[in-house]
């Protein structure tokens, strides 16, 4: 298999289909940048161009724009609050504090420095799992799904703050967002006014996009200033990677986590930035800060949300299941080149496997190093005065808003989202919980049905299922009992800008 | 508008949307009504409570924080978005894009007239150089000239 | 100031307006003459481009297959259209179909590409369905077909000893009303006892849960089943029992050409009663299968079109599948042979049109055995 891995080098590197690969990471960073616009739209972008390429260099074109999507979202995530892409919604809640701050630099350097190494680790897990990959994606039954499900809505418990009522409360709104729509199992429609739009359910970005850049929009104009608030930029990146490296086993733990969460099938890996999030700010000690501009709060979740890639790309692959919407047109992209997705991938075309992470460790370092020094001019955003930064903000996000579906009902949605959000905020309710609770709704309701209608009660001893619930009740508790155990209280509300 | 008092009206408002989509989920199949019921529910009674608290707050304590200091601009702010959209829909997203930009600029950046110019004809540009490079749709509008 | 600034403001929008009012005219007007120009015995499509609507998002089977042959389209039909493939996703493929019935034009410069979700909700007479299609004319069509596998943990060895299973049969799917309907059908025309489990996400979680022990019988269509359920089969873990087969002109049904050595539902029901089906499930099933799985994925466009346009589309399609190369490449995507011209023609409206009472048998069925209501 190694000696593979280093043949499978030589093909990566052919100047054609390095050529092709930076064609994929500069339009991956550019999708990134650009609020709203999703890895879905970069793939549908590039698949009538993958038809009639081998392979290799079709690969290598496609998962180039995948790998470095969530290195370039993170720019609008910490320079105006707005989530650039659905994988760095986390990365807000102490990025854009710092940035605040005027400490952009530093948040940006951190983040793209552990996007590097996360991705790089997100390729190595891949390479790791090859031999089990089998074993390790069928340990995950159905009742086994809902618990993880389960697990990542207890992430609402950590991230609801000093009011946990509030927070849960946010939390079951989202779930209720997430099942508007057809239900799984039956032809029922629920909640959709019989309006075709919302048959398929709210489409995520929606949410993000209106939860978070709305208010952005709205109270930047009516605080009419800068971003930066009048502070100078200081520091450099340097300082945000000798932060990473200080930090170095919270980047290590937070890609592995990355990878991992995201091969599990069924669950995708939406909200594995909010799991990083939660689960860094659990274990950290002195958390206090967490939601105030800790660079540990920007660390943890980008270190994720590049692995993740890797570990996402197991099931599409190897099982022909894809996880999200990005995938599930890679899958596409692969049947235009004459291949199919499936258990061959890593017997017989093994190579074509080696090439893809390849592929992805070296669009993670070039992406990183083109973020890096793309800091500098794009910083400067965070100093300009909002009325003459919003208005081109609000043409992008409804340009945004309107790729999710090529509808207007997006647009509409957006607009009321906004507003609910808009008003949350000035409420101080936290709204990650909303996020977490849409994304896993229909997962939980699906996955719940099928183990009791399968198992009975029987799933509830199934070793899986009590190991997880194990994991939920100790992050839950210890939760409860360091918010107890302080005299203030931590905060982890969605700092925004304050009007 | 006090704060607490619009924490409150929001709560209750909140807990009529759970209350309308637990009756809701009762008129659907069985399958898919456990879900949305059993969280509707869960959702209205913690409403209750986070109701009942605020009000306890509220009794005690004298806030004397305003909902927004400024709610006539934010409305002025939502105003523009709203128009803006309503624009698109009706001359089409460029056309609508470019006023709304160029009147902003000018009213409430206050630039000159010159670099609202030179400002919206490079984001005309771009956003039809976009559009053309990575296959953008564009929302359709009453009357599309371009 | 401000009363400058506003009147500078009026004036730059009087003169966009103008400026795009102007180009638009332009635009008008040479199509005036592209029209005219079309009198002559120029091809229909000279000039024209060909929307193909798709309505699922992109990269799915169906997708990939309405951007495959969009080139081959562009260079077969005469006048050389643009070909311009448009997803128009959302409520299971409903939103799409709907859109191309009501809101484009029946110029014959759009055409439509359905699928199985189309023609099931169809069928199912599903409430939020608002095209006919009566009112459109078929000129392509794609079967396709799938396979019905069974653990080898249940000691079935053999489609003939199936009722012999030394476990409850378990199976899981999407929705009774979706993909897996016209598989519950074929239980129904075995008399099996099968408990089926619907919700998961879709046939690829369904295979997985197959493979994880958690289901035991399972259905996959033919690429699907080519490329993820034959290792199993080579390696002893699953079985194939039958292949979903196909409808031929006489009604009868008959093997999947792509699995020939597998039995069809009949004959495995011969096989272990010793006698022919018979019955409201058998004629069900066999309609079902024609009209889902005979013809699947078609391309439509409006029955009113202009003749030539549709003239155009069947002699360009038809020499777009007699090309080797399509043929050739083809076989990877779409795995059977097309159907065109006015064999299609007469095939879809003998297929969609279900025996009398088959529709009132299925809904009252699924109620019945599912509990779901339409």
């Amino acid at each position: 298999m190694i000696e593979t891995l280093f043949q499978t080098l030589e093909i990566v590197l052919d100047p054609s289909r390095i050529g092709f690969m930076f064609l994929g990471i500069m339009l991956g960073l550019t999708i990134g940048l650009l609020p709203g616009l999703s890895g879905t739209v970069g793939m549908s972008i590039l698949l009538p161009f993958v038809y009639g390429m081998d392979p290799f260099t079709g690969m290598a074109l496609l998962i180039g724009m995948i790998a470095v999507v969530h290195t370039g979202d993170t720019f609008p995530s910490v320079l105006l609050g707005i989530p650039g892409s659905s994988g760095s919604q986390a990365t807000i809640m102490d990025g854009f504090p710092l940035a605040q701050k005027g400490e952009a630099s530093r948040a940006l350097g951190a983040a793209f420095f552990c996007s590097m190494i996360g991705g790089i680790i997100g390729g190595v897990v891949l390479f790791l799992v090859i031999p089990f990959v089998r074993p390790l994606v069928l340990a995950f039954g159905s009742p086994e799904l809902f618990m993880l499900a389960l697990l990542g809505l207890s992430m609402v418990g950590i991230l609801s703050g000093k009011r946990p009522v509030i927070g849960i409360i946010a939390g079951l709104f989202g779930m209720m967002l997430g099942t508007i729509g057809s239900a799984p199992a039956v032809p029922e429609y629920r909640y959709t006014f019989d309006w075709l739009y919302l048959f398929n359910g709210i489409p995520l970005p929606l949410i993000a996009l209106g939860l978070f850049a709305f208010p952005v929009l709205i109270d930047l104009l009516v605080s009419n200033q800068s971003i930066s608030k009048g502070a100078k930029l200081s520091g450099s990146w340097l300082t945000g990677v000798k932060d990473s490296l200080s930090h170095k086993w919270l980047v290590f733990r937070s890609s592995a986590l990355g990878a991992v969460t995201g091969f599990v099938p069924g669950l995708g890996g939406s909200v594995v930035d909010w799991l990083s999030y939660g689960i860094a700010k659990q274990t950290s000690k002195k958390n206090e800060s967490f939601g105030k501009g800790d660079i540990r709060g920007v660390i943890a979740p980008e270190s994720a949300n590049n692995a993740k890639e890797g570990g996402a790309l197991i099931p599409t692959l190897m099982f022909g299941i894809p996880g999200s919407g990005t995938t599930a047109i890679l899958l596409g992209g692969l049947l235009l080149m004459g291949m199919e997705a499936g258990p061959q991938l890593v017997t017989t075309q093994l190579p074509l496997t080696m090439s893809i992470i390849w592929t992805l460790i070296i669009a993670n370092i070039f992406g990183a190093i083109a973020c890096l020094l793309l800091i500098k001019p794009i910083a400067k955003f965070s100093t300009v005065h909002p009325s003459k930064l919003v208005p081109f903000l609000a043409i992008l996000l409804i340009l945004g808003a309107y790729q999710t579906s090529n509808h207007w009902g997006d647009i509409i949605l957006f607009l009321v989202i906004g507003i609910v959000g808009w008003i949350m905020k000035q409420l101080d309710w936290p709204r990650a919980p909303i996020l977490i609770g849409f994304v896993l709704a229909l997962s939980a309701e699906r996955y719940l049905w099928i183990s009791f209608s399968r198992f009975g009660l029987e799933w509830l001893t199934r070793p899986g299922v009590i190991i997880i619930a194990v994991l939920i009740v100790a992050i839950l508790a210890s939760s409860f009992f360091l918010n107890r155990g302080k005299k203030i209280k931590t905060i982890a509300e969605d700092k925004g800008v304050k009007s | 508008m006090k704060k607490s008092h619009a924490s409150l009206l929001f709560l209750v408002l909140v807990f009529c949307l759970f209350f309308w989509m637990m009756i809701q989920a009762q008129s659907f199949q069985e399958t898919a009504s456990y879900f949305p019921f059993y969280i509707a529910l869960l959702a209205g009674i913690l409403t209750v409570v986070a109701t009942i608290k605020q009000i306890v707050t509220l009794k005690k304590t004298k806030d004397e924080e305003l909902f927004h200091e400024n709610f006539m601009n934010v409305l002025k702010y939502v105003g523009w978005i709203v128009g803006y959209i309503v624009l698109i829909y009706v001359v089409g997203f460029v056309l609508a894009s470019m006023i709304y930009l160029f009147v902003f600029l000018l009213f409430e950046a206050r630039m000159s007239i010159l670099k609202c110019l030179v400002s919206t004809g490079a984001t005309a540009v771009l956003l039809i150089a976009m559009s053309q490079f990575m296959d953008l749709k564009w929302p359709s509008s009453l009357i599309t000239f371009f | 100031m401000l009363v400058k600034k506003s009147l500078l403001a009026f004036f730059f929008i009087v003169a966009l307006l103008t400026i795009v009012a102007c180009s638009s005219n332009d635009g008008a007007s040479t199509n005036v003459n592209e029209s005219a120009n079309n009198n002559g015995d120029t091809a229909f499509y000279d000039g024209k481009s060909l929307e193909i609507l798709i309505p699922t998002s992109p990269g799915g089977g169906s997708d990939i297959m309405g951007r495959f042959m969009a080139p081959y389209l562009h260079e077969h039909l005469e006048g050389n259209p643009t070909v311009q493939p448009v997803n128009v996703p959302g409520g299971g493929t409903i939103t799409g179909s709907n859109e191309f019935a009501l809101m484009r034009e029946a110029n014959g410069e759009h055409t439509f590409w359905a699928s199985i979700s189309t023609t099931t909700a169809y069928l199912l007479n599903n409430p939020a369905v608002k095209f006919d299609y009566k009112e459109m004319t078929p000129v392509l069509g794609y079967p396709d077909g799938g396979v019905v596998y069974i653990s080898s943990d249940t000691g079935v060895t053999d489609p003939s000893n199936l009722l012999e299973a030394n476990q409850q049969l378990v199976y899981g799917g999407t929705s009774a009303t979706g993909l897996p309907l016209t598989t519950i059908l074929s239980f129904e025309v075995l008399g099996l006892d099968v408990d089926a489990i619907f919700g998961y996400e879709s046939s690829g979680p369904a295979r997985i849960a197959f493979e994880q022990g958690e289901t035991n019988i399972d259905f996959q269509t033919t690429s699907s089943y080519l490329s993820n359920v034959l290792p199993l089969v080579d390696s002893g873990q699953a079985v194939p029992l039958y292949s979903i087969g196909q409808i031929n002109s006489d009604g009868e049904l008959i093997r999947d050409p792509q699995f020939p050595d597998l039995p069809t539902v009949k004959e495995v029901y011969e096989a272990i009663y010793g006698e022919e089906p018979t019955g409201q499930e058998w004629e069900a099933y066999k309609a079902f299968v024609g009209a889902l799985y005979t013809v699947q994925k078609v391309l439509w466009v409006h029955a009113d079109a202009p003749e030539e346009a549709v003239k155009a589309l069947v002699v360009g399609i038809e020499n777009m599948v007699e090309d080797e190369e399509f043929a050739v490449e083809g076989q990877q995507v779409f795995g059977y042979d097309p159907f065109v011209g006015e064999e299609l023609q007469s095939l879809m409206n003998q297929l969609l049109d279900l025996p009398d009472g088959v529709q009132d048998w299925v809904v009252e069925y699924l109620l019945r055995e599912h509990g779901v209501e339409l």
